[in-house]
């Protein structure tokens, strides 16, 4: 009988700690990648990561020119526009302790530059209410889950000629904060 | 007497849940991934949706995702007849590539880290790759040089890992109806005495 009792001790003990960690570890852990991308990177600016860097991370594909932006949507949204590709062109758009919520492809560009507005729900509800009814909205409007988070912006390089070029378009990317109007 | 039974009962449960915990997101755990022949995908690594084993996962291997909409990887460590892939010996990435914007083949050792080498290629792309008749082609993986699409291997390395990444695919990342008949073979073709 006492036997009994400690094996269902140790069962319900095991399995607390099982799924408490499962669901600790994105909220502890500093060796992901999106805690790696976001240390020392400037706010609402955007950073170029080298190769060398995007090396160190585990099972990296090298054949992407690489820059980060890490937002703070607490004075406005965020708008990111990068110049067209010929490749594949790509912002995904990460929380540190949740990970990718989305991800826009140069499919979505409209003239020449992807042309993304971070938003939180709030702030969205605003935008919606200045636009101008009589023109169609030629940005794509992403909603935040939360006011601090990290967008990633992925060039292809499809061959190593092409290498310079890409880095060079992520040179001319934007990425700045907005103040919306009254 | 009695208490420390229970201390002892209660550390030796926070010692299991933490083994099981360490064993379903360390770098062998494959249980959250579902498996195609011997291609391992997880389809919702790079989705808001993710469970919670995926996610810890995600964070555990410090890993970048693919987002849904961006594609896909697949990932073997073992050839197609199941054997573990060995650098001393040579393979054969051949067979139906899924339709994709772009993918890349590339290696790692079995920690993520690029395989060292003299030529210092670690992968090709689908623009790189050197096709034949009816833009047919393969990849040639292994430690000695070998004709066509060569991906050198260092002898030395041991265990490695392929993975193949597909950008922009008209199938989507989530769609789970895989069928190995539709996914590249990775076929041994020799190896060093």
């Amino acid at each position: 009988m006492r036997a009994l009792v400690h094996l269902v001790l140790f069962a319900v003990v095991a399995g607390l700690t099982h799924i408490v960690s499962i669901f600790l570890i994105p909220l502890v852990t500093h060796q992901d990648i999106f805690s790696r991308l976001e240390a020392g990177a400037p706010v609402n600016q955007l950073a170029a990561i080298d190769n060398a860097d995007l090396k160190s991370f585990p099972f990296a594909d090298t054949n992407l020119a690489v820059a980060i932006c890490r937002y703070d949507l607490t004075t406005g949204p965020v708008r990111l526009r990068v110049p067209l590709s010929e490749t594949f062109l790509v912002i995904t758009l990460a929380e540190r302790t949740s990970g990718i919520f989305s991800s826009v492809s140069d499919r979505a560009a409209t003239r020449g530059v992807l042309d993304v507005v971070v938003a939180t729900a709030p702030q969205l509800d605003r935008i919606a209410r200045l636009d101008d009814e009589d023109q169609a909205v030629e940005e794509i409007r992403v909603a935040a889950p939360g006011p601090k988070g990290l967008a990633i912006l992925k060039v292809f390089i499809d061959r190593p000629s092409s290498r310079e070029k890409a880095e060079a378009l992520l040179r001319r990317a934007q990425c700045e904060s907005e103040s919306l109007p009254n | 007497m009695r208490l420390l039974l229970i201390l002892t009962t209660i550390i030796l449960g926070l010692l299991a849940g933490g083994w099981m915990t360490l064993q379903m997101t360390g770098p062998a755990a494959h249980l959250v991934a579902r498996k195609v022949g011997q291609w391992y995908f997880e389809p919702h690594a790079g989705a808001p949706t993710a469970d919670p084993y995926t996610r810890a996962r995600v964070f555990t291997t410090g890993e970048l995702p693919l987002a849904t909409g961006e594609g896909y990887v697949l990932r073997a460590d073992r050839d197609s007849s199941g054997e573990p892939l060995a650098s001393s010996c040579s393979y054969r990435l051949s067979g139906p590539f899924p339709p994709a914007r772009y993918w890349t083949a590339m290696v790692f050792d079995p920690s993520g880290r690029p395989l060292p080498n003299l030529a210092d290629r670690h992968g090709f792309t689908s623009a790189e790759v050197i096709r034949g008749t009816g833009s047919r082609f393969a990849i040639e993986i292994g430690p000695e040089p070998l004709a066509g699409n060569w991906l050198p291997l260092s002898a030395r390395t041991g265990a490695f890992v392929v993975l193949l990444r597909f950008y922009e695919t008209p199938l989507s990342a989530t769609a789970t109806q895989f069928d190995a008949r539709t996914l590249p073979a990775l076929d041994r073709t020799g190896c060093l005495p």
